[in-house]
């Protein structure tokens, strides 16, 4: 199977090091091989390019390069450093003039980029080299009768054209690797919205707003957890709806899960080493749905609505 | 009563910017619009606002669009719209003539940090100094890396980030004194 260079970013490590930790476990698990590479620096993310699109171009370039180097296409868990270096990546192989100016800049630290890479999205990397028979096949605790509210993030899925997560816009992919773990990925009417992360840091009121708006969208329509891939997304629905409930008085109580600790608790992998007691909000209901006995209860409650898929 | 002057177009507007903007990577495709306002209505942080949301943002994402094209580039860069802006493409992706409209505002908010020091957020030079500083936007946590079995991670890209940023002026476009 493919090989890809990890890029891990500055989120990751600093803070949702379970993350890391989860997909790290899943991916060795599916024989997926991710090379650590040195050198790598910070992706060239929002506040950057808010700065200077050159500035964000010339560090995203960079990463791009080292990984040229070694001959490996990149794999992000995070949502921001995929879209920094997707998008970077789309610019400097569509302009040769663009190419070679950033080029120039890097040429005193002994580094080009030739266009030659891809990026690609850990979801991805399991739909597209995994597959879901082989994901299926893999699970032993299904998470029947489990209701998932499952949010892309904006950085993954737009602007599609650039991004090109899926075939299918609205995409469907990681819908698809939620039910492959036997739960339901819900219809909801705020999925495709933002969950107000890139906002922490320069406006956190209307973050709070962004994020309370997808809470109350995912209880609405039944959800019993969200489920993420990026680490803004994860803090905002965890970390920050923690602090929604403490500052606002305002309880929901839909924990997140990152997708590899779903994915991994179906496949039966130490919960200790998915990191799940480093989320901020407890499992422990969501954990009880795995390979538990599970029949669809008769009558009109919309929870109990057996999975479609089954 | 306060007297506002009004904005008079035959010498307010600021032709040199329009070039600009038409001409940038980010914001060339501005030149396209035709204020249909589907930017404005699939912008989240606009309808976290509703009927408030002028008083808040100070000009809405299809506003932003024309003022580019009518060359009014101090209200333009004033906005609070520029700082809300999530970035999150939903405005990009739905318009109907392929405007990228998060680039425009990407593009605005260069020329804000470049010409209007003044309105530079504090979570921005938060960041600047912070990847100055330490050359990553957070502090890595090893004992929890480490708790759950995580290889030691390799930061000497960090001291190069460092060194590129500041070959690439961004401790004089953040008015840093070193």
């Amino acid at each position: 199977m493919k090989s890809y260079a990890l890029f891990l970013g500055c989120s990751i490590p600093a803070r949702v090091f379970h993350y890391e930790a989860s997909a790290r476990l899943v991916l060795r698990e599916l024989g997926v091989e991710v090379v650590d590479v040195d050198k790598f620096s910070c992706c060239g993310p929002v506040p950057l390019r808010s700065i200077s699109f050159e500035m964000f171009l010339t560090v995203s370039a960079r990463n791009l390069a080292i990984a040229e180097e070694k001959g490996l296409d990149i794999m992000c868990l995070c949502s921001g450093c995929y879209s920094a270096l997707t998008d970077a990546n789309h610019h400097l192989k569509e302009d040769s003039g663009l190419r070679a100016s950033v080029n120039e800049r890097l040429a005193p630290f002994e580094v080009a980029y030739n266009g030659g890479i891809h990026v690609k999205h850990f979801l991805k990397a399991l739909h597209q080299d995994v597959g879901l028979d082989t994901i299926r096949e893999r699970v032993v605790r299904p998470f029947y009768g489990l209701r998932i509210a499952t949010h892309y993030g904006c950085h993954t899925t737009r602007p599609s054209k650039v991004v090109q997560l899926d075939n299918h816009f609205p995409p469907v992919l990681f819908d698809e690797l939620v039910e492959a773990t036997g739960a339901k990925s819900v219809q909801w009417a705020t999925k495709s919205a933002c969950c107000g992360g890139p906002l922490l840091g320069v406006n956190a009121e209307l973050a709070l707003d962004l994020c309370e708006k997808k809470l109350t969208g995912a209880k609405a329509w039944g959800a019993d957890c969200l489920c993420t891939a990026c680490p803004f997304c994860q803090v905002q629905f965890d970390t920050i709806q923690a602090k929604i409930a403490a500052d606002r008085g305002r309880k929901y109580d839909v924990p997140s899960i990152l997708y590899p600790q779903l994915l991994g608790l179906a496949m039966d992998l130490d919960r200790d080493l998915l990191g799940l007691d480093h989320n901020r909000l407890s499992l422990a209901e969501i954990e009880a749905y795995a390979g538990a006995d599970w029949q669809p209860k008769s009558g009109s409650d919309s929870k109990s609505l057996p999975n479609s898929q089954m | 009563m306060e007297v506002v002057e009004p904005i008079y177009m035959n010498k307010d507007r600021d032709m040199k910017f329009v070039k600009g903007m038409f001409s940038s990577i980010q914001a060339r495709t501005s030149a396209y619009c035709f204020q249909c306002v589907t930017c404005t209505n699939g912008c989240p942080v606009v309808l976290n606002y509703q009927n408030g949301a002028m008083k808040e943002l100070g000009l809405l994402p299809h506003q932003l669009m024309y003022l580019v094209r009518l060359g009014l580039k101090d209200l333009a860069l004033e906005a609070k719209m520029l700082w809300a802006c999530t970035e999150c493409y939903m405005c990009t992706e739905y318009c109907p003539q392929g405007i990228q409209v998060c680039d425009v505002i990407y593009e605005l908010k260069n020329l804000a940090i470049k010409e209007r020091k003044d309105l530079i957020p504090r979570g921005i030079r938060i960041f600047a100094n912070t990847l100055l500083d330490n050359g990553r936007s957070a502090e890595i946590m090893e004992w929890e890396r480490e708790d759950l079995g995580l290889p030691d991670l390799d930061t000497s890209g960090d001291e190069v980030l460092q060194e590129l940023l500041r070959e690439l002026g961004l401790p004089e476009i953040m008015d840093r004194k070193d």
